[in-house]
């Protein structure tokens, strides 16, 4: 206390601080280098802060990255966890969950990518991963190494569910029936009861069923049949495993084993009815035969990579996830129709219908015209007023009239009286000079007796053109019997009109039935007014040239058959026919022969059979012949020649007068020109070629009456070559007899 | 040594490096200049500090001169030096016990995605019963947490599980994102758990959508309870806004969905005997689709509650589908007659047509008509099952049954016959 009490003896010393501060350097550095310390402490401070921020904000990101993920906001969430990945490449999980958020935002290649780097570069096994892996895969249309990655995740992770279905829908899509049937079944049994494992049941028996139908069609009937019980050991009662089990039977049993099939599945056999359908698709009722409907598709659409039934048109397959590949089960069905109005009325077979099968029939479509004659009398009235339009010419829709048979007689006849009551169509017929009455005849003409009934309550018709058509059908049946109903009811005239109007062939018919001496024979053919004799001979019997022959004799002679009957001498069936006929024609159709002879353009054979016919001739021949030697050269002499030749002592008459008539030219001219006595040396020259002692004797008179030196000395050459002949034969004659 | 040099030379230079630019000559600059500034300034701040100094020297002063002063300096400094311990220490603590949580729950995260659920459960709710203070680095760590339990719950089909999740999450301040999983997570939660009513549900999903008009999860559950109360027109509403905001992998499902909805809607407007409206919807599902059968079907059936029967089937056959023909055999089969085969065939040109017409004739008792058809049909067909099928009933109904019976063996044999394309 006293201590204290002292006050201080000595001056107290200065403080540290005043002892520093009176130091003015120490203090400056002192406090230099504290503020230094707090400066770089400031600093320090800062820095960290700046990391942890950056710290937080990456936690941050990441952590509500994957929340956005999780909760489908996929945008944001991608956009935040590739923040992560910038700072920080090595976060698996932000990877994983940004990989799947690209699959999300549907770029299934760029999160492959990110699996796999997970995989190979982080060595990520995760079940998620990889089957995220193998869904990107299968999104980018990679199914077999879809099914590769799956199969791994699922050796890796044997009760995972989603590994299991990403493997199902891989080996759907990679085509893997049989696996994929395989799977389907341990899904099943990984499955908990309810609708999903139904579904996957029912998928798997399919798929057993298609990995059959496989086998069934490789050859392996054996494999086929345990697939089939695999399948059915799905559950399935499905229209596949019917159908294939169906098919099965059927390769290996035939159709009784089929039959049988059938029977098990407590079915009809084909064919049988019993109950009602249970299908009811496009256009099948309950009314579809039950056999039917059990193995036939049940849906209308059906997905063409792994068979899965569809029941509507989808973009991707709902079981292999294989886009575009729904294909509907009978495309046909729903192909649109051409010309809906032409398949009515061709069902209809109305007039437009056949208006167009007659228009393609007109193109020469068989198949048109055969349908004209199936449709029959409903086509009649069209094809006849094609018939008609076309006029005589018409082949065509005739023959389809004639082809439909005798049944659209009534039909025929309906038309015929429609057109004829049209005015406007009668007067169309009128200006054309068409006939719808010579069409229907020419189509009546073709029936036969089976439409007889119907004309003989005609006959008494007063219609000046239905009477037309009973002529030429009585004309067609041929039949001489019923033909005197015709003949009791028809003036002779009418009839030989319809009979020039016949055709042919219908007319070669009639003649060829008509008996010898019968008023046919007799009046009917023989009137002058008749003109089809070409038809006629053409209608003789070679072998029995009988009642046509004489008819075609009694008609005697008319240029066009003479030309006709020259025509047909070198016929091999009626050639003999033909000289017959000229026979008993006579002289009368000698100068047609003569002139046909003549005529070098004219087949070498018919010409032959005029020479041998004409150097049967007589004198009569030989005058024509001579007629036929010109004043000057012509190409057919040496032919004349020969035939006057042929003709022999015959012909030495003729020539001579034709020697003495010369024509009004070699008259006038004889004393001019010399070459202009071409005829008479052509005479001179048959007469010794003739060289029988009368034509010796001609030559000789001829000699003598001859003022023309040049002819003088024709025609004493040819003495003197007959003499030169006589002379070597008589030598001959002696040296034979020495 | 080297290590701790190492660490020195990290401490040190770590924070610059950090900060300043890379360019050595920008570097110089920024060392260099606040050194000048200080030494530049350095004698006002000096003559501040102590003065400072001076102040404090002079109050602690005449504590120094007595004992008791001295000892009062002593404990206020011990005291002092305690405190700045404590409050360090307790912060380094809560920041090693946060960094555990956040920890545990990336475990969480980790074990979720790597097959190990029970562990990832189990990682969660840890977190999600921790009390500590949250990391600053995600405060919402429990609430995400719990997040997360109720998602694995809801996967495992307990709703009730994950109710009790949701119930506990902490609305206030949580993160946006979370708050969107949190009205998606108790949506589901509620639907699969089923007993709140309807209307409090909707409202609930209605009020989340207000806040998140684009989450799809939400929009889809409220269409799926505007359909459950018949409300089509609403649910029309809805699956347009999840078409528009799916994402590309689901748009051709939701697009299918629209149209699915749409004709839903139709088909109710024309249950209701408003045809118009029906077929006001099935357009607007044309619109939404063309290729799209449905509405085309809908289409005619509105068309047919008009009275156009020749309509209606000229709707359908432009679909050229199955769906379409099988509304026309529909149609012939409860109102015979109620187009002519001509009208038919005209308004609906498909090969199938030709079949209906022919049982169309048949039916009618038009042998000769239904024979022809058939034959037409078989024609350009072949026997396939439903030509074979339609010709035996024609037949049938033309009284051939042995005809009838010999195409059903055949179409029969020719299914079980062995395909031709497969070789």
């Amino acid at each position: 206390m006293l201590a204290l009490q002292d006050p201080p003896s000595e001056p107290e010393p200065a403080g540290l601080l005043e002892r520093i501060a009176a130091e003015p350097a120490l203090v400056q550095l002192v406090l230099l280098a504290v503020v230094g310390i707090a400066f770089w402490f400031l600093i320090g401070r800062l820095s960290r802060a700046v990391r942890e921020a950056r710290g937080r904000a990456a936690m941050r990101d990441f952590l509500l990255g994957v929340e956005q993920a999780l909760h489908g906001d996929t945008k944001a969430a991608a956009a935040r966890l590739s923040r992560v990945l910038t700072e920080d490449p090595e976060n698996t999980t932000a990877r994983l969950f940004y990989a799947q958020t690209l699959a999300e935002l549907g770029e299934p290649g760029e999160a492959h990518k990110h699996h796999v780097q997970l995989a190979r570069g982080f060595g990520v096994q995760s079940r998620r991963n990889q089957v995220a892996l193998a869904q990107a895969l299968l999104d980018s249309g990679r199914s077999a190494d879809a099914v590769t990655a799956a199969r791994a995740a699922v050796d890796q992770h044997a009760g995972e569910l989603d590994a299991h279905r990403v493997l199902l829908r891989a080996q759907l899509a990679a085509g893997q029936p049989a696996d994929a049937g395989e799977t389907a079944q341990r899904l099943s049994l990984l499955l908990p009861s309810g609708a999903e494992r139904e579904r996957v049941r029912a998928e798997g028996a399919r798929a057993f069923a298609m990995a059959a139908k496989v086998s069934l069609g490789g050859g392996d009937p054996a494999t086929a049949r345990r697939l089939l019980a695999q399948a059915a050991q799905c559950g399935g009662d499905l229209p596949e495993i019917k159908r294939v089990a169906a098919k099965l039977e059927w390769a290996q049993n035939g159709d009784p084993g089929l039959a049988r099939h059938l029977v098990n599945l407590a079915l009809p056999a084909p064919g049988e009815s019993g109950g009602e359908a249970d299908v009811h698709l496009p256009v099948r009722s309950a009314a579809t035969p039950l056999a039917l409907a059990a193995i036939a598709p049940h849906a209308a659409y059906a997905c063409s990579n792994c068979g899965a039934p569809l029941p509507e048109p989808v973009p991707t397959c709902p079981h292999c996830g294989v886009h575009g590949s729904c294909r509907p089960t009978e495309p046909d069905l729903y192909r649109e129709l051409d010309s809906p109005v032409h398949v009515i009325d061709a069902i209809e077979e109305n007039r437009a219908h056949v208006q167009r099968l007659l228009q393609r029939a007109g193109s020469g479509r068989t198949e048109a015209a055969d349908e004209i004659v199936e449709i029959g009398a409903p086509a009649v009235e069209e094809t006849l007023a094609r018939a008609v339009e076309i006029g005589p010419e018409d082949e065509l829709f005739t023959s389809l009239l004639q082809r439909m048979g005798a049944e659209i007689l009534p039909a025929l006849f309906d038309a015929y009286r429609k057109r004829k009551d049209d005015w406007f169509q009668r007067f169309g017929e009128m200006l054309a000079r068409r006939s719808s009455a010579a069409v229907v005849g020419r189509v009546v003409q073709s029936f036969g007796r089976e439409a007889l009934p119907q004309f003989e309550a005609l006959l008494d018709s007063a219609d000046r053109d239905l009477r037309k058509v009973i002529i030429d059908y009585y004309i067609g049946l041929a039949d001489q019997a019923e033909f005197q109903k015709v003949l009791e009811r028809f003036p002779p005239v009418e009839v030989v009109g319809r009979l020039n109007e016949a055709p042919t062939e219908v007319l070669q018919r009639f003649v060829s039935s008509v008996e010898a001496g019968s008023f046919q024979a007799e009046v009917l053919l023989v009137e002058p007014t008749f003109n089809r004799d070409a038809d006629m001979f053409d209608s003789i019997d070679a072998r029995e040239p009988g009642v046509v022959e004489e008819i075609l004799a009694r008609r005697g002679f008319s240029r066009a058959t003479v030309r006709m009957l020259i025509d047909h001498l070198d016929d091999e069936l009626r050639g003999a026919a033909a000289g017959r006929l000229l026979d008993q024609l006579g002289d009368r159709a000698l100068d047609a022969q003569v002139s046909a002879y003549a005529d070098l353009d004219r087949r070498a054979t018919v010409r032959d059979r005029l020479r041998e016919r004409l150097s049967r001739g007589g004198p009569r021949a030989a005058a024509e012949l001579c007629e036929c030697l010109a004043a000057s050269p012509t190409p057919f002499d040496d032919d004349v020649l020969s035939v006057l030749v042929a003709l022999g002592d015959e012909a030495v008459g003729p020539l001579v007068e034709a020697y003495k008539q010369g024509s009004m030219l070699e008259k006038f001219a004889s004393a001019f020109v010399s070459r202009h006595s071409h005829r008479r040396s052509m005479i001179v020259r048959a007469l010794a070629q003739i060289g029988s002692v009368e034509a010796s004797g001609a030559l000789q008179s001829l000699r003598q009456a001859e003022t023309d030196s040049n002819l003088k000395l024709r025609l004493d050459q040819a003495l003197h070559r007959l003499e030169a002949a006589d002379d070597s034969d008589s030598e001959e004659d002696h040296g034979q007899a020495g | 040594m080297g290590k701790l040099g190492d660490t020195l030379g990290k401490v040190v230079t770590g924070p610059l490096k950090a900060l300043i630019p890379k360019n050595p000559w920008i570097r110089l600059l920024l060392i260099a200049l606040p050194i000048l500034l200080v030494l530049a300034l350095l004698e006002p701040v000096l003559s501040l500090f102590e003065k400072g100094v001076d102040m404090f020297t002079r109050l602690l002063a005449p504590m120094l001169e007595s004992p008791g002063g001295r000892l009062l300096l002593l404990n206020v400094l011990l005291l002092a030096v305690l405190a700045v311990g404590f409050l360090v220490l307790r912060s380094r603590i809560r920041q090693l016990r946060s960094g555990l949580v956040l920890r545990r729950h990336l475990d969480g995260i980790a074990h979720l995605v790597g097959d190990q659920p029970r562990r990832a459960r189990e990682s969660f709710r840890r977190v999600a019963k921790s009390r500590g203070v949250p990391p600053s680095e995600y405060p919402a760590v429990v609430e995400d947490a719990k997040l997360k339990l109720a998602r694995i719950a809801l996967d495992e089909g307990n709703a009730d599980l994950a109710i009790r999740w949701l119930t506990r999450v902490r609305d206030r301040d949580l993160p946006k994102e979370l708050q969107r999983s949190l009205a998606q997570l108790r949506g589901q939660a509620f639907l699969e758990q089923g007993e709140i009513d309807a209307a409090t549900l909707r409202r609930e999903i209605e009020t989340a959508l207000d806040k998140f008009g684009n989450d799809t999860v939400l929009l889809a559950m409220l269409r799926d309870l505007a359909i459950q109360n018949g409300d089509f027109t609403g649910a029309v509403s809805l699956q347009e806004r999840v078409h528009k905001h799916a994402s590309p992998r689901r748009q051709p499902e939701e697009r299918r969905r629209l149209v699915h909805v749409l004709v839903q809607a139709g088909d109710a407007a024309l249950e209701k005997g408003e045809p118009d409206a029906a077929r006001t919807l099935a357009k607007r599902a044309h619109k939404v689709d063309p290729d799209a059968t449905a509405p085309s079907v809908l289409l005619g059936r509105a068309l047919l509650a008009k009275g156009d029967a020749k309509g209606a089937v000229r709707e359908w056959g432009r679909t050229r589908s199955a769906t379409g023909l099988e509304q026309v055999a529909k149609l012939l089969d409860e109102q015979p007659g109620a187009v002519s085969p001509r009208e038919l065939l005209e308004a609906c040109p498909v090969q199938g047509a030709v079949l209906l017409v022919a049982r169309e004739y048949a039916r009618r008792g038009d042998t000769a008509r239904a024979e022809r058809a058939a034959r037409q049909a078989a024609r350009e067909l072949g026997m396939s099952p439903s030509v074979a099928a339609v010709l035996a009933e024609v037949l049938e109904l033309c009284g051939r049954s042995a005809e009838a019976r010999q195409i059903t063996e055949e179409a029969v044999r020719r299914l079980v016959a062995p395909d031709p394309a497969a070789g």
